[in-house]
Order: structure tokens, then sequence, then C-alpha cells
């Protein structure tokens, strides 16, 4: 299946120097229209403002965490289906299974390469 | 049945969702689902009671877990089990709605879940990614190192907030994120040594976070160390990169995430290992100025030689006394390490160890014994002895610990309140590591906050009138700490306005608490301080100032058997020092005799020992009895009374009086006769008497008798209520 890669990413992370990371890992696989929060917080007003097509989060964040945010995102009618990866820490079990319950649409373990994250993508856009 | 309904739809749209899967893959949206509808389900069938369901469905919900995670290595049995589940639940409550019940047995998916989770480690897209992220991406290296120093920066603020309230959960994640954060962005990076110490600090905070460590002044050291240290290898990342000329990195990594993972609560680690040179030199064998050249020679010598093999070389030790040398540092290492023992064991110990202590003096003072010939016997006796009391030495001394703790906390306290009142105060302490028993650490907690609150509220002022007063704007406030005859003396000093002497008197004056006609001693005068009812502060605050202050204070000391005393410079500050026992253990006692019992007075509590003339005597209708000392009149009381004992004198003038002093008055004791002064084991009289008044324990004493201790307050109390 041919996958959009114009879709329009936000990249939520508190550390820039992590959001660069991500956002050079996304150019490598193809996707160029990437967008940058450093919190949930941040995130929210992001969505309200433009249109998003995919969001990539951390966990861990001040103000607003990762699983917050996603809550507050699927609690909202219009992005019950807005594809949500998740960024999380190996070792982590249980923040994956909260994640998984609070209806993420997939994770993804720091460190990963720009293929693991091009496929993750890839996947979730499939189901859509 | 329509109560099954419930079941069965939950059951049913499980089962349609699970069809709708394509290939043999439960992929994550799917999976959230299903947990949520595992979840709703178990709920359902706990309130039903029915456990065949609710088992099957706490299966599948780790099974999912582990397939989640990418846990389980043949995922298409994991698929198709996950199917068998579903349709066991289904029968299950199909079974239910018709007749109620469930007869199947489930046993068949129990067996087939462990086979499947057996602990596997976690596969998956975990392994380490090399060459993540472009290497030649220079600026993307100096975007990290200017934020991770930033994040650093912000670490050190945020545990000095921790340091004042170590139980602040955000604090700690505060802390938590930064290592977090630069951790993350190492491992994508490539940087494997800042991964690490970050990884082994963010654990350490992860184990802070969730209770299982305490946060301790040692913690905050080994966190404060491992920022450091972070710091300065991100620095040199930035030295690197500049081209400038590389300072050598001064950590010792291994060392240091060694210390970091080896933190345990509240305990310091061991100290460090002794160098063989600093072994060479103290055992003699080289003089320090040798020792100093040689490090020299051995620091250029490429590659570097150990110390050891450069003496040897140069002739100035041998090999047996460099060895001798090596095998006594690793013995330190012996020497250091600790284990942890439950303080029940230990208070157990403790225990049995005075109850030996006391057996065995009870042997040694049997007349069979001591009337004995045998000089190998008399000889025995005596090793029985000096053995045992060498084990209690050993074993109290077990329970010590170091007074710094409790240092710590009031030097926090110290900062909190200082805060609060709109003080600045800095702490000076001193002697933190003389010991107290651990069981005393808690006992002596709540009067020294009290002598602190006093400290900071009435003592230390405002900083512009310390600055009018000449003295620093910030206050000052020394906690002392030292071992005197037995006991412990802490001393809270503060460099603040001192007492008032006659503002002190006057309201004493006022109060009737003493009568102003004669000439007081000024150390009379500040004890008045301890006085029930006397203030001198003049605004109430939340802090201390309710009149209560200094003479709870007097009272929780005492009840440890302690003794207060305070000085004081009128402008210049005051010092509160508190005396306690080392340990609650023992107790220093004076032994009387009454009829055929025998009773224990604490020291403390004596004031005098004395055999009145009758003239000092005095009997007053509805009054009660007095002796007249140095001029006051002081209630007597008869113990006989009070215990029902028949006693060999009745008449004050035969007998001695023991004055003691309980809470804010004194009274007379008549006793027959001083037995001596003893150092006595406590017991506690159990359940049964521990309501008794005027008794606060009992003791075996040397010759195999018991005595109980007296409680002087629970005594006053007692010939009050009597009448």
């Amino acid at each position: 299946m041919n996958i959009d890669k114009n879709i329009k990413i936000l990249v939520v992370d508190d550390f820039a120097t992590m959001r660069r990371v991500i956002k050079n890992l996304l150019k490598q696989a193809g996707y160029q229209n990437v967008t940058e929060a450093e919190d949930g917080v941040a995130a929210l007003m992001v969505l309200k403002s433009q249109e998003i097509d995919f969001i990539i989060s951390d966990w861990n964040m001040p103000n607003m965490t990762g699983i917050e945010l996603l809550k507050a995102v699927r609690a909202d009618n219009k992005f019950s289906g807005l594809p949500f990866l998740m960024v999380t820490s190996e070792g982590l079990k249980e923040n994956v299974v909260a994640a998984v319950k609070a209806g993420v649409s997939n994770y993804v373990v720091k460190p990963f390469t720009a293929k693991t994250l091009d496929e993750k993508i890839v996947k979730i856009l499939e189901k859509m | 049945m329509e109560e099954y309904d419930s079941l069965i739809s939950l059951t049913d749209s499980m089962a349609s969702d699970f069809l709708f899967i394509d290939g043999k893959k439960i992929d994550v949206p799917d999976a959230g689902k299903f947990f949520n509808k595992l979840n709703e389900l178990i709920k359902e069938a706990d309130s039903r009671k029915i456990f065949q369901l609710k088992n099957v469905a706490v299966g599948l919900n780790s099974l999912l877990e582990k397939m989640v995670l990418n846990e389980i290595d043949d995922e298409e049995a994991g698929f198709n089990a996950f199917e068998k589940g579903i349709i066991l639940m289904q029968n299950i409550s199909e079974s239910f709605k018709n007749t109620g019940g469930y007869e199947g047995g489930i046993e068949v998916f129990e067996e087939l879940i462990p086979t499947l989770m057996g602990e596997q480690p976690a596969a998956g897209n975990e392994q380490p990614a090399t060459s993540v992220v472009d290497a030649q991406d220079e600026s993307l290296l100096r975007d990290f190192i200017i934020e991770g120093i930033e994040y650093i920066d912000e670490i050190e603020i945020n545990i000095l907030n921790l340091e004042q309230a170590p139980e602040n959960k955000d604090y700690i994640n505060n802390i938590f994120r930064p290592f977090h954060s630069i951790k993350g962005v190492a491992s994508f990076l490539n940087l494997e040594q800042i991964r690490g110490l970050a990884h082994s600090l963010e654990t350490l905070l992860d184990r802070a976070r969730s209770g299982e460590l305490v946060v301790t002044s040692h913690l905050i050291d080994v966190i404060l160390d491992g920022a450091d240290s972070l710091k300065a290898m991100i620095v040199k990342l930035r030295d690197d990169l500049e081209g400038n000329p590389a300072k050598p990195l001064k950590v010792d990594l291994p060392a240091l995430i060694a210390r970091i993972e080896s933190v345990s609560d509240g305990e310091p680690d061991v100290q460090e290992r002794k160098k063989v040179g600093e072994i060479l030199v103290e055992e003699g064998v080289v003089t320090e100025k040798v020792l100093e050249q040689e490090l020299d020679v051995a620091k250029q010598t490429i590659p570097p030689k150990k110390i050891g093999e450069i003496l040897i070389a140069g002739g100035k030790a041998t090999p047996k006394q460099v060895s001798q040398a090596l095998r006594k540092q690793a013995d330190q290492v012996m020497d250091t390490a600790a284990i942890r023992v439950n303080i029940k064991k230990l208070d157990d110990l403790i225990d049995m160890v005075g109850e030996m202590v006391i057996t065995q003096s009870m042997i040694r003072q049997n007349r069979i014994v001591q009337s004995n010939s045998d000089s190998k016997l008399t000889k025995n006796i005596a090793q029985l002895s000096s053995i045992t009391s060498e084990l209690q030495r050993t074993s109290t001394s077990l329970r010590m610990v170091p007074i710094k703790q409790t240092f710590q906390r009031m030097s926090r306290l110290v900062r909190d309140l200082a805060k609060d009142a709109g003080k600045t105060v800095s702490v000076i302490m001193e002697g933190e590591d003389t010991e107290i028993d651990r069981n005393m650490v808690d006992e002596i907690y709540n009067p020294l906050v009290h002598m602190i609150r006093n400290a900071v509220d009435h003592g230390i002022e405002f900083p512009e009138e310390q600055v009018k007063l000449g003295k620093t704007e910030k206050g000052i406030i020394q906690l002392r700490a030292y071992h005197r005859g037995g006991n412990i003396v802490i001393e809270i000093s503060d460099n603040g306005k001192g007492l008032d002497k006659d503002s002190i008197l006057k309201k004493a004056v006022e109060k009737g608490i003493v009568d102003g006609s004669h000439d007081l001693p000024d150390q009379d005068i500040y004890r008045l301080v301890f006085h029930p009812g006397l203030s001198t502060a003049k605004k109430v605050t939340d802090i201390s100032g309710r009149g209560v202050g200094m003479d709870v204070v007097r009272q929780a000391v005492e009840k440890l058997r302690g003794k207060i005393e305070i000085n004081s410079v009128y402008g210049k500050g005051t010092t509160v020092s508190a005396r306690f026992p080392l340990t609650m253990a023992i107790i220093n006692g004076m032994v009387v005799r009454i009829g055929n019992e025998k009773y224990i007075i604490p020291t403390t509590a004596i004031r005098k020992l004395l055999r009145p003339a009758r003239e000092l005597y005095n009997k007053v209708i509805d009054k009660g009895e007095t002796i007249n000392i140095m001029g006051k009149l002081l209630p007597l009381v008869r113990l006989y009374n009070l215990f029902g004992i028949e006693p060999e004198y009745k008449d004050p003038w035969d007998a001695v009086i023991v004055v003691v002093e309980g809470q804010n008055r004194s009274k007379c004791l008549l006793v027959d006769e001083i037995i001596g002064g003893e150092e006595v084991v406590i017991k506690n009289l159990g359940k049964g008497l521990k309501s008794v008044k005027g008794v606060s324990g009992g003791a075996i004493m040397g010759g195999g008798n018991v005595g109980l201790i007296l409680d002087t307050e629970g005594l006053f109390e007692l010939s009050e209520s009597l009448g």
C-alpha cells in the first residue's frame, strides 16, 4: 500500500534535542512535514489550531505527560481516531500496557532507527 | 436468565472483534479494545462470582500483555490461545444463561497459558540500534550539549528543593525527568557512557519516587555527584568538539555507577579503600617522602606502573611487604562491608544479653559459688563476667547511630521555619558523629523540634534587627553534640536577642511564680522559662509562644530521664542544652529500702538526701505533712502507705528523706534506708502492670532480687489522689 509521506506529524517532547532527533529520523524516512510541541499542554494547543495527521509523543514530560495527552486526545470525539505513537524507554512495560489500554496506536522504544520508526508509522496508517 | 445477558454480549463482542483481525497478529489498537473489554468482563464475573470466567479473563489479560510487549516467541500460538480463550468464555457465559452454572472445566486453557508465557526475555524492537542518527550531524550534538548542561543546572536547583521537602514527589520527578531525557538523546547519539550514567541515576530516582528509597542527604549527595560527573562528561564532549585541548576526564565511571547502584536506604556507602602506598607508609615500610618521589616516577612510566611494582623495582620495599599491604587493603573492604539487620532482631538480642548479664551476676553472687574454694571455678566465673560485660557493651553499640541524621532533619526544619517567619538563618553543626541509641533518636526528636522552634522564633531576630545589633544579617543556629558522663549532650545555640532577665522576672512575679522579694541568681531566672505558664513572646505565632513552649520541652526531656539547662547573654544569644541518657535500656538509679522491699529512684529525679531534724517536720490539719527543706515546705509522701508495706521507721527523723522533683514541684519521699547507687537494666512490667501508677518499670538487681523503678510524677499524683 502506498503511504502518503506528506502527512503532518506532531512531535511532542520536552527535550528540544530529542525533538530534533526524531525530526531527523522522520526526514531520513521521508517525512518532511513535521511540527513540534514541548509538552502535552502545548500539543493540545497545536491540535486546536492546526490540522494534524499523526502524533509522536514522549511519555515523560512536565505539565502534561504523554499518557495524559493520549487520554485527553482520545476523550475528544474529533481526535478519537488520530494516530498516536508513544515513545517509551526500555523496561517500562507497565507504561506500555497503560498506553495500550488508553488507546495508543502503537509504541516505540528508545533508541530506534529511522527504519523502525517508518515501519511503525506505516503499520498504523495502513490500518486507517 | 437475563442477568447473564451482559456477559453474553461482552464475550460475543470480543469474538466478533477477533473475527475481523486480519493476519494472525493482534495489533496495538485491537489489543487496547480487548484490554478494556476483558477488564469489564473481569469485574462482571467477579461480582457474579463466576470464577471460571474470571480466571480465563485474567489469563487472557496477562497473555495479551505479553503479546503487546512482544514477549511471546510463537506469535501464532499466542493468537490461537487467545481465540480459544474467547470461545471458552462464550461457552461459560452461555452455560450460565441456560443452566445457571458451568460444568465443563477450564483446565485445558489454564494449562495452555503458562507454556506460552514461559519467562522469555523481552524481545522485539529493543535491540540497541547502531548509527541511528547521522553521526555527521554535529549541530545535533551541539544542541544536546547546550540543552543537557541547562538541564543539569536545573537539577541542582531542584535538589535544593528536595532537600527541604524530601517527601515531595514532584521534586523527585523534576530531577528524574532531565536524567531521563538526557539518557534518551544520548542513546540516539551513541554516547554510551553518558547514557549509562544517566540511566543509573534515573533508576536511582525511580526507586526514590516509588518509595523504595528514602530521600536522605546521602542519596542527595550521590545524585549531586552523579549530576556533576554527567556535566563533566558533556563538557568534555563540547571541548572535544571544539578542538579544545582535551582535559582528562576525572570521572571514575564504573566506581560512580557502582556507588549509585549500591545506594540503599539511608546508609552511607562504604568508605574508600586506602591506597597501597598509604598502608606501606603506615606500616613504616617507606617514608612519606619516598612514597611521593616514587609516585611521581610511577606517573611518568608508560604504560603507568603500579606503585607496588615501582617500590619493589627500586628496592624500597620487598615483594612480601607489598603483598601484605595488598592483602590488608583487601581486608579493609571486608571490614567495611555491612549487612542490614531487622531492628526487632537487634532489640531482642540486646534484651537477651541484658538478661544474661543479670543471670551471670546472680550466679556470681550465689552463696555457694562465693564460698567455694575451687580456684578454677572462681577464675572461670571472673572470665564469664568480663565476657558478658564486653558482650553487653558490643551489643549495645550495635544499636548506636550517629546523631547526624537528626541534625540534618533539624537543619532542614530551621530553614523551613526561618522562611515562614521571614528570617534568614544558617545552621552550623558540630559533633554530628556523636552516637546515640537508635531507639532514642525518635524520642528526642520532639523536644529538639521545640528547642529549634524557640530558637528560630524567639531567638533569632529579623534581618534588619540582627544588622542593627551589629550581627550578620543571617542569624546563626549552632547544633552541637558530645558525650559527657554516659550521656549525650545536645546544645542548640542561637545568636539572637537572648533572654531578657528583667522581663522574665517581672512576669514571674506578676504571675506569682516567685515572690520577687529576694534577689535570684541569673541562672535561676533563666530557669523560670521552663515554668509552666510563663512565656515572654510578645506575639503568639503558629510556631511557638503559647506559653507552653519551654515547659513542654522540659517535661519531654525529663520523661526521657534527661536534663535541660538554659544559658543566655542578653543581646548576644541563648544556648539551650539538653542531656539525654545514651540508651533507655539502662538506668542510673538510687536503690532504697522500705521494709523488706527495694525500689529504685532514677538519679536524675533526686535533689537531696537527708535525715531531717524533728523541728523541720510540720503537720497542718487539712494541709497534710510537710518537711522544711531550706526554707521551703515540701509535702511528705509516706511511700509505705502508697504501697501498703510495713516500714521499719515511721518517723521522718528516724528514717531517710529523698527529695525528688516531678513536673514543676518537689516532694519528700520517706524511705527506711539508702542502699546505694546502681546501674540497672530496665525490664518492662508487661501489659498487666502497665497502668500501675507510680512505677515505671522493673529491674533485676545484682542479687537477683526484683526492684521496681519509681516514677516520681506518678507517685505525686498517687499521693495527691489519696489526699
